[in-house]
């Protein structure tokens, strides 16, 4: 629907000032929204890839050697921090962040009920001091996790296991994105995790 | 648009200029047939009806959006199939002679018109039976035997596979005798019946690809069911 009206002016009229300067006043007045735009006119390449995107990607995998942790205080696994700095605009985001780790040789000393497990989760860092937890994920180090003394089992560790997580997050509107940490933690300090190596997807969406 | 200033403002009782009619009408069309820019769009006035609309591959099952591609696999809630893999070779801490082998059911196929940055992420379950053939071992008897599964991306263009690291899953033959680098310590259920999941970016340019994962087998037979597989191909 045009903005920018047609003259109104017939032959024999005599224009007055207003009359002249009207389509001049319309054009200086208008802005281009939904009431003047056609549907599906918006294709891919209208739209920049930098700086501003509408999907943000991050990644990180790392495979040098391998982490071990016997803390009960979530630490960021292999120290490592994917950063990701976005201030924030006007638009609401959303962050979806998927983190895969593969297990290396566990060592366990006490594996009963609660005390046997070891577990991930995702720390969401804003600029303002905000963090957030997300896509946490709990394993067991041994096939038993019950408080329980039968069936007798020896106390072995599972070894080279596959771990995973995901989960998507609305960002409070305002905050300016800073970094993201996959954290690990056993609940029993005689017990040990080793992670031999981690993978980290996120995706952050302007909407 | 906002960045539009008349040149000329006429005024009743002021006959006409030419000049001014001409300058006034350039102006105009000048403004008019430039680019629009990014200021002549104020942030929350268009709407998702203005966005070019998406279309759907029913051959790859892969949708396109505006903004990316998603294509996938799943199969979850169907009645499992199973690939069978053997190994080529049984050696101790193999680094020769390795064969991957593509698993059945979790490729997908993707076609990028531009260049963007892929996210992929499969999940797979993988089963290997106890080696029966103990004799065969070179008389060492069942060993901790690792099959290992990677990410393979497949480039059409010029038929070239890149089998990425950071990418390794396991699941063993055993727990018997220490024949194999990795020990997976625990009983022959939990070494041998395992999911196994990835999550994992490349950068590509524009063409043709597929994902899929692939198997190293150090087992006589390990099984896997692809269960899911998704692809998702960003652009801007």
């Amino acid at each position: 629907m045009s903005k920018v009206k047609g003259s109104k002016l017939k032959e024999g009229d005599i224009p007055t000032a207003a009359d002249l300067n009207e389509i001049y006043t319309q054009v200086s007045g208008m802005d281009i929204d939904d009431t003047n735009t056609t549907d599906n006119w918006a294709h891919q390449h209208h739209f920049e890839n930098v700086p501003k995107r509408i999907n943000e990607i991050y990644s990180l995998t790392y495979t040098t050697g391998s982490w071990n942790t016997s803390s009960t205080t979530f630490l960021p696994v292999f120290s490592q921090t994917l950063s990701c700095p976005v201030t924030a605009d006007a638009s609401d985001w959303v962050l979806r962040v998927s983190w895969d780790a593969l297990t290396g040789g566990l060592e366990v000393g006490v594996d009963e009920d609660l005390d046997g497990l070891y577990g991930f989760r995702i720390k969401v860092g804003f600029s303002s001091g905000l963090t957030t937890y997300i896509a946490p994920a709990v394993y067991s180090f041994t096939c038993r996790s019950l408080k329980t003394a039968y069936p007798n089992l020896t106390l072995n560790a599972i070894q080279w296991k596959s771990c995973a997580g995901s989960e998507a997050f609305a960002v409070p509107r305002g905050e300016s994105l800073s970094y993201i940490e996959l954290e690990a933690a056993v609940s029993n300090t005689s017990n040990a995790l080793n992670v031999d190596r981690i993978n980290i997807t996120a995706v952050l969406g302007r909407k | 648009m906002s960045s539009y200033t008349p040149p000329v403002n006429y005024v009743d009782g002021t006959p006409l200029n030419q000049t001014q009619v001409i300058q006034a009408e350039k102006s105009l069309n000048d403004f008019a047939n430039q680019q629009i820019i990014d200021t002549d769009i104020p942030d929350q006035t268009l709407s998702g009806y203005n966005l070019q609309g998406g279309s759907l591959d029913i051959i790859r099952n892969s949708y396109s959006f505006l903004t990316c591609l998603v294509a996938g696999q799943s199969q979850i809630d169907d009645i499992p199939s199973q690939s069978y893999h053997t190994s080529t070779t049984k050696n101790n801490n193999q680094s020769a002679s390795i064969e991957w082998q593509d698993i059945s059911g979790s490729g997908v196929t993707i076609t990028m018109p531009q260049n963007g940055e892929v996210i992929i992420h499969y999940y797979l379950h993988a089963y290997t039976p106890d080696n029966s053939v103990v004799a065969g071992n070179e008389g060492l008897g069942n060993g901790k035997w690792n099959n290992e599964v990677r990410l393979k991306v497949f480039t059409h263009s010029n038929n070239t596979d890149s089998i990425k690291s950071g990418t390794s899953t396991f699941c063993f033959e055993g727990t018997g005798g220490a024949l194999d680098s990795k020990d997976p310590d625990a009983g022959d259920v939990q070494a041998s019946y395992r999911s196994q999941m990835l999550t994992f970016r490349v950068n590509l340019t524009r063409g043709q690809y597929t994902f899929m994962a692939t198997a190293n087998p150090h087992s006589e037979a390990v099984l896997y069911t692809a269960k899911s597989t998704m692809v998702e191909a960003f652009y801007v």
